[in-house]
C-alpha cells in the first residue's frame, strides 16, 4: 500500500481530522484486500480440495468483523467529533455503506470455505466439475469487487460504472450454472446433494457481484451527492 | 461417473483480477492499493472566485431584491456586486470567513451602513419593490420594517417594560397604555420570554441572563412589527443552551418574518435556515438551498470552507 494521500483526507485545517479520514480509507483498503483474497481463497479451498485454505478462510472470517468493527467506531466518533460536511459527508456515508458490503462478502466466502469443508471427500471427478463453475465465477466476484473498492477509494466514476455494469456477466454465469446444474440432475439424480452445494456456492458468488455493484454505485454519491442506488445499472452512463 | 458435467462450458475471461495463485499468499493478505493518479472530487472546479454566483439568487416570493450591490469603505471596495433576492417568510444565512463581507451585506438591508462616514453603497436593493437605497427613503421606519438584533445582547438600560415598550411608542403603535401593554405582551411571549419575566417587568433587562437579554432585544425588535429581522451572529455570545432556545425561537419567528442571520456556526446555519449564502472576499461566491450546501456543494471554495479546508 502506498501512502498517496487524497483530497477526501487531506487539507483538513486540522490536521488530526485528515488523520482520522486517512485511517477510514486504509480500513477500507485493508478490509477490501482481505475480502478480495477471502473469496479467492474459499473458491481455491473447494477446488483444489485444501482443508487448511478453508480453515484458513473460516478463521480470518474474524478479522474481517473487525475491521467491520472498527470502522463503525471510526465513523461513529468522527459523526461526534468532527460534524462533517459536504465531501467529507458523502465519502463517510459510502464508505460506511461499502464495509458493510465487505462484510457480507466476507460472510458469503465463509460460507463457501465451509462448504469446501464438507465436500473433502467427493470423488475427484465431481470436485473437476466444481472447479470449472466456482473458479471462474469466483475469479470474476472477487476482480469485481476489487475493482469497485479501488473505485470508491480513487472516486473514480468511470471505473465505478464500468464495474457495476461488468456484474452483468456475472449474471449471467450464474444463469448457465444453474442450467447446467439442471441439465446434470436429470441424467444423474444421484448427484442432488453435490448440486444443492454447488448452488449454494454460485449463490454466493452471484451475491458477491450485487455487493461489488452497490460499492460501485457509492462512488457516484461521493463524487455528485446521487443516489443512484436504485437505479438501473444499464442507465448509469446516463448519471455521469 | 463420468456423465457428470456440472461446469463444462466456457466462462468469459474476468478481466479485472490476475489470477496468479501463486501470488496469493496464505496467512496475510495486501490491501488494495491505492492510485497514484487518484485525483478526487472535484478536482475540475476552479478555486477562484466565479464570475456569477454559483446556485440559484432568485427566489419565488423575495422579500428583497438586491441586485448588483457594491459597497465600498472610503476608496476600499468591501463588497463586489452581489445579486441575491431573499424570500419571504424564510430563513436565510450567511456564512463565510472573517472579513468575507457577510455583515456588510446584512447591514445595507436596513442601511445601516448609512452610519459610518467613509461608507457608500451602490446597486439597488429592493423591499417589496422599493428601492431603499433611495436617498428620499427615511431610514426610521424602514428600521422599523428591517429590524436587527446584534451580537452582543444590547438591552436599553431601562426596564424590561420599557425595553420593549420603547420602540411601539416613538413610532406611535399603540393608542394608549393597554394597546401598549398587549403589544408589550405579544412580542415578550413570541420572543419566548414572557414566562420568565411576567413578574418582573419594572426590573431592569441589564439584569437578566445573556440568552435572556438577548431574546429580550429581539422581543424589541418584534414590538415595532417588522417584515424583516437581520441577525448578526446572535448566539456568538451565549451559551449552548440559550443559543439552542433562540434557535428554536428563530424557527417559530419564521412563521411571520424574514430572518436573515449572519453566523460563523456552520452547525447553526445548516440547523436554522433554508438557504445559505456563501461570501468570500466580498464575493457572493454560491447560494442554494440550505441541504445543498451541506451536503453536496457546487463550488469548491464553498466546499473548502464547510468541510474545515479553508485557510
Amino acid at each position: 500500500m502506498t501512502d498517496q494521500k487524497s483530497e477526501f483526507t487531506e487539507g483538513h485545517i486540522v490536521r488530526s481530522y485528515d488523520a482520522e479520514l486517512d485511517r477510514l480509507r486504509t480500513l477500507l483498503l485493508e478490509m477490501g484486500g482481505l475480502v478480495v483474497d477471502q473469496i479467492g481463497q474459499a473458491v481455491n479451498a473447494l477446488t483444489e480440495k485444501d482443508r487448511e485454505r478453508s480453515e484458513t478462510v473460516v478463521r480470518r472470517e474474524e478479522d474481517v468483523n473487525r475491521y467491520d468493527i472498527e470502522a463503525e467506531e471510526l465513523v461513529l466518533h468522527v459523526l461526534a467529533k468532527r460534524q462533517p460536511m459536504g465531501m467529507d459527508l458523502r465519502a463517510i456515508m459510502a464508505i460506511t455503506r461499502a464495509v458493510t458490503d465487505l462484510e457480507r462478502c466476507g460472510d458469503e466466502a465463509k460460507k463457501i470455505a465451509k462448504i469446501a469443508r464438507r465436500r473433502l471427500e467427493d470423488d475427484p471427478k465431481v470436485v473437476e466439475a466444481f472447479s470449472i463453475a466456482a473458479d471462474n465465477m469466483g475469479a470474476l466476484a472477487a476482480g469485481l469487487l476489487k475493482s469497485a473498492v479501488e473505485a470508491l477509494d480513487e472516486a473514480d466514476e468511470e471505473k465505478a460504472i464500468q464495474s457495476a455494469q461488468a456484474d452483468a456477466h456475472l449474471d449471467a454465469e450464474y444463469k448457465l450454472a444453474l442450467r447446467n446444474i439442471h441439465s446434470a440432475l436429470i441424467s444423474n439424480p444421484s448427484l442432488i446433494e453435490v448440486a444443492t452445494d454447488l448452488v449454494i456456492v454460485t449463490k454466493a458468488l452471484e451475491r458477491i457481484g450485487d455487493h461489488a455493484k452497490n460499492i460501485a454505485k457509492y462512488v457516484v454519491f461521493i463524487v455528485q451527492g446521487k443516489d443512484v442506488r436504485h437505479v438501473k445499472t444499464k442507465a448509469l452512463d446516463k448519471e455521469i | 461417473m463420468d456423465d457428470v458435467n456440472i461446469g463444462g462450458y466456457q466462462f468469459m475471461e474476468a478481466t479485472t483480477m490476475s489470477r496468479d495463485r501463486e501470488t496469493r499468499s496464505e496467512q496475510g493478505t495486501q490491501a488494495l492499493s491505492r492510485n497514484s493518479a487518484a485525483s478526487l472530487f472535484g478536482s475540475e472546479r476552479g478555486s477562484d472566485v466565479p464570475d456569477k454566483t454559483v446556485g440559484v439568487i432568485t427566489h419565488d416570493d423575495p422579500i428583497f431584491a438586491c441586485r448588483s450591490v457594491d459597497v465600498f469603505y472610503a476608496d476600499k471596495q468591501a463588497i463586489f456586486g452581489v445579486d441575491l433576492d431573499i424570500g419571504r417568510n424564510q430563513v436565510i444565512s450567511m456564512i463565510g470567513p472573517s472579513g468575507c463581507g457577510k455583515s456588510t451585506f446584512l447591514r445595507c438591508l436596513n442601511r445601516m451602513n448609512d452610519t459610518i462616514d467613509i461608507a457608500r453603497v451602490t446597486g439597488r436593493i429592493e423591499l417589496d419593490g422599493q428601492d431603499i437605497l433611495d436617498s428620499k427613503i427615511d431610514v426610521v421606519p424602514l428600521r422599523a420594517r428591517v429590524g436587527m438584533v446584534f451580537q452582543k445582547p444590547n438591552p436599553f438600560p431601562k426596564s424590561i417594560y420599557e425595553n420593549v415598550a420603547y420602540g411601539p411608542r416613538i413610532h406611535g403603535l399603540a393608542r394608549d397604555r393597554v394597546e401598549l401593554d398587549e403589544i408589550v405582551q405579544t412580542s415578550l411571549e413570541r420572543a419566548g420570554l414572557l414566562k420568565e419575566v411576567k413578574d418582573r417587568m419594572d426590573q431592569p433587562g441589564t439584569g437578566l441572563s445573556g440568552g435572556q437579554q438577548q431574546r429580550l432585544c429581539i422581543a424589541r425588535a418584534i414590538a415595532v412589527s417588522p417584515e424583516v429581522i437581520l441577525m448578526d451572529e446572535p448566539c456568538s455570545a451565549l451559551d449552548p443552551i440559550a443559543t439552542a432556545r433562540i434557535e428554536d425561537l428563530i424557527d417559530e419567528l419564521k412563521e411571520n418574518y424574514t430572518i436573515c442571520i449572519v453566523t460563523h456556526s456552520m452547525q447553526q446555519a445548516a440547523r436554522v435556515s433554508q438557504r445559505t449564502a456563501y461570501f468570500h472576499l466580498g464575493y457572493l461566491v454560491e447560494v442554494d438551498e440550505t441541504d445543498k450546501i451541506f451536503t453536496n456543494p457546487s463550488h469548491k471554495l464553498t466546499e473548502d470552507y464547510i468541510t474545515g479546508r479553508f485557510g
